[in-house]
């Protein structure tokens, strides 16, 4: 499948099926995390912090741009964007 | 290369202290600092200027550790240290302020003895105790740059605040496996922590280092560009991290940058919510969690244990931090193990789950909940809350024989 890489942290993505990055042929950013929240539920249960509500913790980049300063959820993707889901850490 | 550069004339400095005044350097400190007395962005007055600085670093631990070195070779006039924590084995793998010795001892002991005999031109502040919200603009008050080591969500949302409060440039790292973040918050100039992550993960979501491991050299790494940062900010060099979020990823031996702007609504530094009083951030519950019962305080668990009828403690944690200290009479139960042991748990006593830091606990105890036990509780904070409450709790504080005949022998 072509479309748009999602690039997750490592350690949300080794709650689902542990790949990283993965493809996507999503339209939006929204789409595509809703569709990973379906495909692997333990994954989207981190994600979400109720259906179709990502949790704060998360920053949202397309291409290195805060979807904050784009379009949101509602950000295109297209082929060969690279979307990042950065997590907030607290380790020290 | 690169050269280094003095920010554009124009720009604000990050941090108040004038550049008069500033105190001479002896002759022992221009050989000790003569590399950088040989630099054109830092010379002579750069090096006064970093003598008369006053620098605080929250946490002694991965972060904490190689940044305070640093520092203190650099010839940071003055370092504040905070922590209330003790040398523990584990601790050897990546906080390489400690030696193997040094187990058992306060951390505070160790990481100013070791400093002292870095640089003993420095003058080494220390603060014992744990931040909250009722201290922590009086600590912090005296300092001009503030580096965070800590190592929960709690702290890093008080700190930022706090710095938010009194225009101090809050210097971030965090860790976790393989992947570390730094940024420099210092609004107005940038974001402040919150305009990033506005709300901290729920707490089960939140895997502590001791659960989900972390390699020893990251916080190395992190916690030295914390120092490199806070250099640059004390001396007004260069272009800290400020809007900026830089992203490490050892596996991949990858370094992203990420621009992050202010938030105009921020709930800490936009202008309507910059003198808000401080609040300490709790880590919401699990959505949908009912139980608003979950978690015991460590004060209340104390007075339980010495009650009529005292509850059973469950240690969630793993053998090897077990072994390290744990609770008189605790019982070892890892977290993945829990389930298998709900049975013979229902019907006893009330159970009280504890860990490091409460996370596993929680996870902890809405399993056994879900089993059934319904008083099933966890220790808020963990065991790390436990200590800072009640640092004299009574025996219910065990240590390995080694770890405790040494940190007697250290006072």
């Amino acid at each position: 499948m072509a479309g748009a890489v999602i690039e997750l942290p490592v350690a949300i993505a080794r709650s689902g099926s542990g790949v990283r990055p993965r493809r996507t042929g999503a339209s939006t950013v929204g789409e595509a995390l809703r569709e990973l929240a379906e495909t692997e539920p333990a994954l989207g249960a981190q994600l979400f912090a109720a259906p179709g509500r990502l949790r704060r913790s998360f920053v949202l980049l397309v291409n290195g741009v805060d979807v904050r300063n784009l379009e949101g959820e509602r950000t295109e993707l297209h082929e060969g964007d690279r979307l990042a889901v950065v997590a907030a850490l607290s380790g020290g | 290369m690169t050269p280094t550069r003095r920010r554009p004339g124009g720009a604000p400095r990050l941090t108040a202290r004038p550049s008069t005044g500033l105190p001479e350097l002896t002759d022992e400190e221009r050989i000790r600092y003569g590399r950088h007395l040989a630099l054109p962005d830092v010379g002579l007055e750069g090096q006064r200027r970093l003598k008369a600085a006053r620098a605080l670093i929250v946490g002694t631990g991965g972060l904490g550790a190689p940044a305070a070195l640093y520092l203190a070779a650099a010839g940071v006039g003055t370092i504040g240290l905070v922590d209330f924590d003790r040398v523990e084995a584990s601790n050897l793998q990546r906080q390489v302020l400690f030696a193997t010795a040094d187990i058992g001892r306060s951390k505070l002991d160790a990481s100013t003895e070791r400093l002292r005999a870095l640089n003993p031109n420095v003058t080494l502040v220390r603060h014992e105790g744990e931040l909250d919200a009722g201290n922590i603009l009086d600590v912090l008050a005296s300092y001009d740059i503030l580096l965070d080591g800590t190592d929960n969500f709690p702290s890093r949302y008080l700190i930022n605040d706090a710095c938010v409060r009194l225009g101090r440039p809050d210097v971030f790292g965090s860790v976790y496996r393989f992947e570390g973040q730094v940024s420099v918050f210092a609004p107005p100039a940038g974001p402040c922590y919150r305009c990033l992550f506005p709300e901290p993960p729920p707490a089960e979501a939140v895997p502590s280092c001791a659960e989900g491991g972390v390699l020893g050299l990251l916080p190395g790494v992190v916690g030295t560009i914390q120092a490199t940062e806070a250099l640059k900010v004390l001396l007004g060099i260069g272009s800290p991290l400020v809007g900026r979020l830089l992203l490490y990823d050892a596996l991949e031996m990858r370094f992203r940058e990420l621009e992050i702007r202010r938030d105009p609504d921020c709930s800490r530094c936009s202008p309507r919510h910059r003198s808000d009083p401080l609040t300490e951030v709790v880590l919401a519950p699990a959505v949908g969690d009912p139980a608003q019962d979950l978690e015991i305080g460590a004060e209340e668990l104390d007075r339980a244990l010495r009650g009529p009828a005292p509850p059973l403690l469950v240690d969630v944690r793993e053998p090897g931090e077990f072994a390290e200290g744990h609770l008189d009479g605790a019982r070892l139960i890892p977290l993945g193990e829990l389930a298998g042991h709900a049975d013979e748990l229902r019907g006893a006593v009330p159970v009280v789950l504890y860990c490091q830091m409460g996370g596993r606990s929680g996870r902890g105890a809405r399993l056994l909940r879900d089993a059934g036990l319904t008083t099933a509780r966890s220790l808020k904070g963990g065991l790390r809350a436990y200590r800072a409450r009640l640092p004299r709790a009574g025996g219910n504080d065990v240590r390995t024989p080694r770890g405790a005949a040494r940190g007697r022998s250290s006072r």
